[in-house]
């Protein structure tokens, strides 16, 4: 069954149908539709609504859970974070970290041979924003880099590419194939972003962004998923959204002047640097309406899909992802109160609101709800509304389709295990910038 | 929360119209109960006024974490603490001829907000407990209601037995906990333990008169642990409806001494070698129980007792001499009947010498499955109920919009009079609970209970538990729509924000510290009563004047608009009230109304 997905990759490879410069290069997404329908047609139920979920695990190894959650639930994607120890730490850790994405990658393509299903390559996850931890996560041995306020403070965008060149040459090599970065953040009048931003001033910010974006796919030679953090702007919140969903004191009108500037300056091209945005767990206001009655913006369709709008998306969004913030965070499980947390309904708003792929963790292990057994049911739940309800379904279709895309994007639409596996060799280039 | 932790309380001091009052002070410690384990109550040394009972305390994120909880406090049915409020005898004077109105003492314990939460959760859910089987209940027994048998341990097990007997521990314990039997006690009934070190009343270590909840007999207990309980003699005295009924002594100091000693009693059956099978608190019917227990410092030769019972009843006293060395596990325990034990509530006594060491409940019930008591099964699901059967749909998964939903069961050697508890659990949270005794007869098909939706039960998964000598026997779940309740069915915040300034109408400034009570739309001014039942919500304005209050005001329809009263006071300011704020759906929120007070 899988093959076909194969060989239609094949023929339009061979068919000269992909426009590839030398190197890794992204093919135009608009030419992957069919590719991507052919593949999407040999995929199950359970692996087209696992493919628009990306989750946590704990350790540094590839588990029975992580193995369990890749290749029995067909997830989309895994964070690799500090806080759940996937990361070793020492010297080692570019290899440890290669080692695993490695073993996932092929994990789950022997799984799917076995099982007669298309391969999909896993996302694996992270976040790099220099300045040690928290914002980076890998610290120890990739190249220590600076905070996007030092760089901002150079007024220099050969700096801010220079620096995303190493990020995505040392992401790469260690088999990373998605970063979340908070880059298009405003520094405000609080001090949420922290020192994760280029500055305040929207067209400094756009263009300090593009260019480090732009240092990211060269160092990765496209291998990687660039999803700008925290829509529509956190900058003018005190801390970020922590135990409870805060309120943003901005309203739409607001954030189109300032804050959602630095996306719509880099959504503006469809074929930008970014494949994803990731809306933020807030709420703005909105005139007559007290707050406290908005549901959190990653799970408010109407008010996602305003914001969506002000940040003028456009023709962006037809290939371009949506992804959720964290849908296990602390406030969260604040807001909805529950003794059991609402798994189900969470992850089916937050996906009928708009998003394509779904964050199903929380940051730290010690609170995430969404255990395995949570998102086997969560996923369970997912695949019987796709057979039951016409709107889910198409609602999964749309968000399947530009998460395959994206994907066969990576690889230039070869997804045999050589392309997606990275090898030793690479790591060679990984904390040799001092 | 913990130790330490600062409390800010709310509430009204006084019976009339005194302002609402604002006590702070920190977590001194916690108090243990029977059923509700190491928190059932929450102890300050914030100086609360008896009048404040009802009112709400709060922690520095401004979450209510605890409520004022005390009942008046009698002796012998006389308040002893009272105040005249209002003129009772007509004569123009509110004084000591007036009616005395019970207003209890300083408050030091609080019940946490958590074991409220289920009821107001349900409340809100529109979720009630519909018809149940309902078979007859106990007559009241004539007889006084009594505690008797007070001992002391140093622990409690899940199962809410004591570990040990002491009657004197070395310093620095900081886990004792007194327990007591009750007989004859009903619902509602006020209880109090005050507690007294070298003579002098301590109230950290005391629990002030509150409300009976425990049912009519039982195994019950008042004590605390992680606290370290100061040297002295401490004399404990338990009261119900302020006459005094029982007392208890028990020295805390001195190094700890190598006296011989019994601990964690748990109970299994023999097995073909004679050793113990399970360790359980509920056995199923047998020939042969036999104890497991541990034993420290004793010598070969000592005497020692075995003291089984039935009820209330002595079934079999063993005497012996200690065989089995210094220390232990030992099986020597054991109690047998050729026809069996009978279905019902059993107890040993362990005594070394004359000296009761430790002692525990167990219940016989149900048939055997491995070691374990089976004694209900057949549980069933069902949206309905005709003459005791269940009616459908039937099962664990149902769509949604059911009105009722039923549980039966069948049950089997369960002697009436046993204590049992049920409760629902809606997405993981209890709802009701309920402690009461077996009134059916010991063996039966089909007991129902059932809850009710108004309109319809929510989306959630409804699980039904039944708890016995403190464990869990049963749990079973059912799946109503999608399983989990709305999101944000708790956290719904629609209506109106009321918010504002209360300023001097004098000068137009603001007024720090005054008072906005919002009362429940279906009181006026009039009715009100200081209840706390009847305020919806309290604000305190800023050092401007301004105020938010913290709740959000319920709208009602165009044509039916909810009214809502306040009241505004402040010192020094004569008070304010006023009738008949509409909020309808095209109120607009935040809603701001701005107060002028009158200097008094």
């Amino acid at each position: 069954m899988w093959l076909r997905g194969l060989l239609c990759v094949g023929l339009l490879l061979s068919s000269g149908s992909l426009a590839l410069p030398t190197g890794h290069a992204q093919p135009e997404l608009r030419d992957l539709d069919a590719t991507a329908q052919a593949i999407i047609a040999d995929m199950t139920p359970a692996q087209r609504v696992g493919q628009l979920v990306v989750v946590t695990f704990e350790g540094t190894l590839p588990s029975t859970t992580v193995a369990q959650l890749t290749q029995d639930y067909h997830v989309g994607g895994v964070m690799l974070l500090a806080a759940y120890q996937n990361i070793a730490g020492g010297a080692n850790s570019p290899a440890q970290i290669r080692f695993l994405s490695n073993e996932l990658q092929s994990g789950v393509y022997s799984a799917a041979a076995r099982a007669g299903l298309p391969y999909v390559p896993l996302w694996i996850g992270t976040t790099h924003s220099g300045d040690g931890f928290p914002g980076t996560q890998i610290t120890a041995g990739t190249t220590p880099l600076p905070s996007y306020l030092a760089l901002g403070a150079t007024w220099e965008p050969a700096d801010a590419r220079l620096t995303g060149r190493i990020a995505g040459t040392e992401l790469a090599a260690m088999g990373i194939n998605l970063l979340f970065s908070p880059a298009l953040q405003l520094a405000g009048p609080a001090s949420a972003p922290g020192v994760a931003t280029f500055g305040g001033d929207p067209g400094w910010v756009a263009r300090l962004a593009e260019a480090y974006f732009e240092g990211l796919l060269e160092g990765s030679e496209t291998r990687l998923m660039i999803v700008a953090e925290g829509l529509p702007g956190v900058g003018t919140l005190p801390a970020l959204p922590g135990d409870v969903i805060p309120v943003l004191p901005r309203t739409l009108d607001n954030l189109s002047a300032a804050e959602l500037r630095p996306f719509a300056t880099l959504l503006a091209d469809a074929a930008g640097p970014m494949g994803g945005v990731q809306c933020a767990n807030l709420r703005y206001l909105l005139p007559g309406t007290h707050p406290a009655s908005q549901p959190p913006l990653c799970l408010d369709e109407p008010r996602l899909a305003a914001v969506l709008q002000a940040a003028e998306v456009g023709l962006w969004r037809v290939d371009g992802l949506l992804m959720s913030d964290w849908l296990g965070s602390e406030a969260l499980q604040e807001w909805a109160q529950d003794a059991r947390f609402p798994s189900r309904q969470v992850a089916r708003d937050a996906l009928m609101a708009g998003n394509d792929v779904l964050l199903l963790g929380s940051p730290t292990p010690t609170d995430n709800p969404f255990t395995l057994e949570v998102i086997a049911d969560t996923l369970a739940f997912f695949e019987q509304s796709y057979n039951s309800d016409p709107l889910f379904k198409a609602r999964v279709d749309t968000a399947l389709l530009r998460v395959i895309k994206r994907k066969l994007a990576l690889y230039e639409g070869d997804w045999s295990l050589p392309q997606v596996e990275v090898s030793s060799e690479a790591l060679a280039q990984v904390g040799r910038v001092q | 929360m913990r130790l330490d932790d600062t409390i800010t309380v709310f509430g009204y001091p006084d019976i009339g119209d005194t302002p609402i009052d604002v006590v702070r002070g920190t977590v001194s410690g916690f108090t243990a109960e029977a059923r509700a384990g190491d928190r059932a109550w929450l102890r300050t040394n914030a100086p609360i006024p008896g009048g404040m009972t009802g009112g709400g305390a709060y922690n520095q994120a401004g979450r209510l974490i605890a409520i004022p909880t005390i009942s008046p406090a009698r002796v012998a049915g006389e308040a002893i603490d009272c105040r005249g409020v209002h003129d009772s005898n007509g004569d123009g004077q509110v004084d000591s001829r007036d009616i005395c109105i019970p207003i209890g003492g300083f408050i030091s314990a609080l019940r946490p907000a958590n074991l409220a939460r289920g009821l107001v959760r349900a409340a809100r859910l529109g979720i009630t407990l519909a018809e149940d089987f309902a078979p007859a209940e106990f007559a009241p027994s004539s007889d006084p209601p009594s505690f008797s048998r007070l001992f002391t341990s140093t622990g409690v097990n899940a199962a809410g037995m004591p570990i040990n007997v002491v009657g004197r521990v070395p310093a620095g314990t900081n886990s004792l906990y007194l327990f007591f039997d009750y007989r004859n006690l009903e619902d509602g009934m006020i209880y109090e333990l005050r507690t007294s070190i070298n003579g002098l009343n301590n109230p950290n270590f005391s629990l002030p008169p509150v409300t009976w909840s425990g049912g009519p007999r039982g195994l019950w207990y008042i004590g605390s642990s992680g606290i370290p309980w100061p040297n002295g003699v401490y004399e404990f005295t338990l009261f119900i409806e302020g006459r005094q009924v029982a007392s208890h002594q028990i020295t805390v100091g001195g190094a700890p001494e190598p006296t011989p000693r019994f601990s964690d009693i748990s109970f299994g059956l023999e097995n073909l070698q004679g050793g113990v099978e399970g360790t359980n608190f509920i056995l199923p019917e047998t020939n042969i129980v036999r104890a497991r227990f541990n034993f420290r410092d004793m010598q070969n030769d000592l005497p020692w007792l075995q003291r089984w019972f039935y009820g209330d009843q002595i079934i079999a006293e063993i005497p012996g001499t200690w065989p089995e060395g210094t220390q232990g596990v030992s099986t020597a325990a054991a109690i047998s009947s050729e026809v069996g034990l009978l279905a019902g509530r059993y107890r040993l006594e362990l005594y070394i010498g004359e000296t009761l060491a430790a002692t525990s409940d167990f219940v016989v019930a149900g048939g055997a499955e491995a070691a374990q008591a089976q004694i209900f099964d057949s549980f069933v699901f069902a949206a309905g109920e005709i003459a005791r059967q269940p009616q459908p749909p039937i099962g664990q998964e149902f769509v949604g919009g059911l009105q009722r939903l039923y549980v039966f069961f069948n049950w089997r050697q369960l002697s009436q009079a046993t204590p049992w508890t049920w409760r629902w659990l809606v997405d993981g949270d209890v709802m009701f609970e309920v402690n009461t005794f077996w009134a059916s007869a010991p063996t039966g098909e089909r007991y129902f209970l059932a809850l009710e939706g108004r309109p319809n039960l929510p989306d959630a998964t409804y699980t039904f538990e039944i708890e016995l000598g403190g464990i869990v026997v049963e749990s079973v779940e059912a799946r109503v729509g999608l399983g989990q309740l709305p999101l944000g069915v708790f956290a719904s915040a629609e209506g109106v924000q009321l918010t504002g300034r209360i300023l001097d109408a004098a000068t137009g400034d603001g007024i720090p510290g005054a008072i906005m009570i919002l009362l429940l739309p279906e009181f006026s001014v009039e009715d009100f009563t200081w209840d706390a039942q009847q305020i919806l919500d309290v604000a305190l304005a800023d050092e401007r004047g301004f105020y938010q209050l913290p709740s959000l005001l319920a709208r009602g329809t165009e044509d039916e608009p909810l009214l809502y009263s306040l009241l505004v006071r402040a010192e020094g300011y004569l008070p304010m009230q006023a009738d008949g704020i509409p909020v309808t759906p095209s109120t607009q929120s935040p809603l701001t109304l701005n107060v002028e007070l009158n200097q008094d």
